[in-house]
């Protein structure tokens, strides 16, 4: 089942790649994608062309996830750069059942709760977002330029612990993309091995 | 085994740690640190090996952690979620502590994400040197953390305690303890011998690992000893001729542009499980035969 499902995610990439080849590779175009959010409305990637735009990969059960909201720090991350008018969106792939799927009342209430601040909660329970970056973990960040170019996927920093107290030491490499990136620069770290929890796909996805 | 062990709780002999373990002594007040500590789904506990330190200053202690079933811990490279536990210990001055000794992970799919990991009961040696013959009691203590997962993960932390040299009520466990190391110990993965051949190969977007012990030990499947390098997730394409394998794996998309070496556990289906740390080369010329 997983390598049917990849299969289809990789599309014509497949031609040129072998079996392992890469649907969401920094470099190229950001995978498109269509999503919903918490509110019932429609966010497609092509809709913040001219923007930077940032993908998160979320799960409020999952420790690592709970790390960066427990601590602040992820939504101190959402309040500064949308702030500078990147586009945040935050993205749940947990399948019905799974640890991390919630309701559009429930996302919207840990959105308060936690005082988090992201543009938008885009509810992706087929994981059909999720598969087409292979977003592996809770969380995984991604970072797509103002012509829909990734230049930044993997980790949200250094520091692959549950620990709150590693987050003041850590290095953020999604600020590092977007300071680098909006400065005109090339991205120094463009792809770093994610941490966290699996993503909580449907079985056998 | 020594399973009816597990729960025994034992006195440190809280007056000496104070003293001799110096600024690294808890607290005044704070009670003292028992040999195990339990978290969701897991209990650890510090156990040692027998015997005085002798000339050589090294003991052995190990963590032993019991996990519920259908729950699992992870490797030194935990694949692409999860991480490895982790501990802090707190020693007289002039000891040292090596890393854990791993045992060979099992591998897990679950969806599109592949870990490495342990279930059940996990023994996980350290060395220690630095330890004086006959030096006065101490108390060694390790604060550990570590996340288990089933198909949620739980972290989980605790402070472990022992004496040292093993107070009689510890002396008691002690023999069981040995044989519980040593038998973690004849398990480890063993060096590959130099005398058999191995070569990584960069090609493209692939290491291919090539592989001529002087037996044929089967199909192999390769962990990784460094996270990110592989795609944990690809399948291993693995062809066997005669005591030659082959195995072709795909190179992680974090991988950085040059790779010095390659470094695996190689599990086989019968015998023991070997470790390689193999120059990696990007010609697919014949090259000497490699340090291993």
């Amino acid at each position: 089942m997983t390598r049917l499902h990849w299969t289809l995610a990789l599309g014509a990439a497949l031609a040129l790649a072998s079996l392992t080849g890469h649907a969401a590779k920094v470099g190229d175009p950001a995978p498109a994608f269509t999503g919903t959010d918490t509110r019932g409305t429609p966010h497609s990637l092509a809709d913040f062309r001219g923007k930077w735009v940032v993908l998160e990969w979320h799960n409020q059960g999952c420790p690592y996830v709970k790390k960066h909201y427990e601590s602040g720090n992820m939504q101190k991350l959402q309040q500064e750069w949308t702030a500078k008018g990147v586009v945040w969106l935050t993205v749940i792939s947990s399948a019905p059942g799974k640890q991390g799927y919630v309701t559009a009342a429930e996302a919207d209430a840990y959105v308060a709760t936690k005082k988090a601040v992201p543009t938008a909660v885009l509810l992706d329970p087929q994981g059909t977002i999720g598969m087409a970056y292979e977003a592996k973990t809770t969380p995984h960040m991604y970072v797509i330029d103002p012509n829909g170019r990734l230049v930044y996927a993997g980790a949200i920093d250094d520091k692959p612990t549950t620990d709150t107290a590693d987050v003041a030491v850590a290095k953020n490499y999604v600020s590092a993309a977007l300071t680098e990136g909006m400065a005109g620069k090339p991205v120094t770290t463009p792809v770093t091995k994610a941490y966290g929890c699996s993503v909580k796909y449907a079985a056998g996805s | 085994m020594v399973r009816q062990f597990a729960l025994r709780v034992l006195a440190v002999p809280a007056g000496a740690t104070m003293v001799l373990c110096g600024s690294a002594a808890p607290a005044t007040g704070q009670p003292a640190a028992t040999r195990d500590a339990s978290g969701p789904h897991t209990r650890v506990e510090l156990i040692a090996a027998p015997g005085p330190a002798g000339s050589s200053g090294e003991i052995t202690l190990a963590l032993r952690f019991r996990l519920d079933p259908g729950w699992h811990l992870y490797w030194r490279n935990p694949g692409d979620s999860g991480g490895p536990p982790t501990v802090r210990w707190r020693l007289p001055a002039g000891w040292t502590a090596a890393g854990f000794e791993w045992p060979v992970p099992e591998r897990f799919q679950l969806g599109p994400i592949v870990n490495y990991g342990h279930t059940g009961e996990v023994t996980l040696p350290v060395r220690v040197v630095g330890v004086p013959a006959g030096g006065p009691p101490v108390t060694i203590t390790g604060e550990v953390r570590w996340l288990v997962c089933e198909e949620i993960c739980v972290p989980g932390r605790g402070t472990v305690a022992i004496g040292w040299p093993l107070p009689p009520g510890d002396a008691v466990q002690a023999p069981a303890w040995g044989r519980a190391i040593q038998e973690a110990r004849a398990r480890l993965p063993r060096r590959w011998p130099s005398s058999w051949r191995a070569q990584a190969r960069r090609t493209g977007s692939q290491l291919e690992l090539q592989l001529d012990p002087a037996t044929p030990l089967g199909r192999p499947t390769v962990f990784p000893i460094d996270q990110g390098l592989v795609k944990d997730a690809a399948p291993q394409a693995v062809e066997v001729s005669g005591r030659t394998s082959t195995v072709r794996l795909a190179l992680g998309d974090e991988a950085p542009a040059a790779i010095a070496r390659f470094r695996a556990v190689l599990a086989f289906p019968a015998g023991p499980a070997y470790e390689v740390d193999l120059p990696v080369t990007s010609r697919s010329t014949p090259t000497p035969k490699p340090r291993s």
